[in-house]
């Protein structure tokens, strides 16, 4: 028989009713009623934290989340191709250039100058593009 | 592919979609743990226009660490974890306080007629119902009041019946700690709400 009052732990644990009380303290709880009237004081506080509005978010977070996300790129030759022949090009262009000087380049080597360095700046301008459609949609979003 | 059925997907399948380059994956797991981040993040963040902007840094970090999430706990769980983290930072750069010590110790004269009328109250319905209502709103005053920390662990307990091992994987914090953090944070809101609230209010 306990005869002093229940610790606050304990009476917490017992109002949790997630231990196996020893037997003593439920005789003490039954009997005792300054320590019974906590056990009902805790239940209550639990039951009313147990109704507590769930929080939540008032926005779509799944869809904020997903246009925020860049994919993760995946090499490809297919997409590189055209800036692996252009680098080829101009190299090329430029291995003309040693061996022959300057004066005395050919016009279509300098065609072949002009359309790799076109397509370059075609690759980069497309993925400035990209990247500022993505920018705008992230700025839409919010 | 239903909503139904992408929930019930297991965290391995979704992940193994996710790194295949599936978006509608990682939107699922996303819904699957909102609920979670927006209880860490609304009980730790008091500034309401920046909960946003963190939980979109969760779930981008998430997506970023996806390849390293080594199955050691549930995904919901270590999101739980990026998030709790995260919000540590956001209260350390705002120089905020996480854990608030200044709490006194038990005020257990004050508590006796408060107490007495609960056992009371319980006895009769109509009136119990209403002092269920008036206790929610006045818990949530209270709740709020507490410092961050103790405020998580208790959402985590009783509202995410969360386990304390589960506590402590998320806040990195040891069982035992949990376990006396949350006996202590219970035990202020039982005396503020006691203290500041006369029996007659209630």
């Amino acid at each position: 028989m306990i005869t002093k009052h229940l610790s606050d732990t304990e009476i917490q644990n017992y109002a949790l009713r997630n231990t196996d009380y020893e037997a003593a303290i439920m005789t003490h709880v039954t009997q005792c009623n300054v320590c019974r009237q906590k056990v009902v004081e805790y239940q209550q506080l639990f039951k009313g934290i147990e109704a507590q509005d769930k929080a939540e978010f008032d926005f779509d977070l799944a869809e904020v989340v997903s246009r925020a996300i860049k994919p993760k790129r995946r090499f490809s030759l297919f997409i590189y191709f055209p800036v692996f022949l252009a680098l080829a090009l101009l190299a090329l262009v430029f291995y003309q250039f040693a061996l022959s000087g300057v004066n005395i380049i050919s016009d279509p080597f300098i065609a072949i100058s002009c359309v790799a360095t076109i397509m370059v700046i075609v690759v980069q301008n497309a993925g400035l593009f990209k990247n500022h459609q993505k920018a705008m949609d992230l700025l839409n979003a919010c | 592919m239903n909503i139904t059925t992408e929930n019930s997907q297991d965290d391995s399948t979704l992940i193994k979609r996710v790194s295949q380059g599936d978006a509608a994956a990682f939107k699922t797991i996303v819904k699957n743990t909102e609920r979670l981040v927006a209880q860490i993040i609304f009980k730790m963040i008091p500034v309401k226009e920046d909960r946003r902007d963190l939980a979109q840094e969760v779930y981008l970090k998430a997506y970023d660490n996806l390849g390293s999430f080594k199955f050691q706990c549930k995904l919901s769980t270590w999101i739980g974890q990026i998030t709790y983290n995260t919000c540590c930072k956001y209260l350390a750069k705002k120089k905020l306080v996480l854990y608030d010590n200044i709490y006194g110790d038990d005020d257990n004269d004050a508590l006796e007629t408060v107490g007495n009328r609960m056992v009371d109250i319980t006895k009769n319905e109509p009136e119990n119902q209403l002092f269920k209502k008036e206790l929610a709103a006045i818990l949530k005053i209270e709740i709020d009041k507490l410092s961050p920390l103790y405020k998580t662990l208790i959402t985590l307990y009783h509202n995410e019946e969360l386990s304390y091992s589960e506590i402590a994987e998320i806040t990195s914090l040891p069982d035992g700690t949990i376990k006396s953090y949350l006996f202590r944070a219970r035990n202020i809101l039982k005396n503020n709400l006691m203290r500041t609230y006369k029996p007659e209010d209630l």
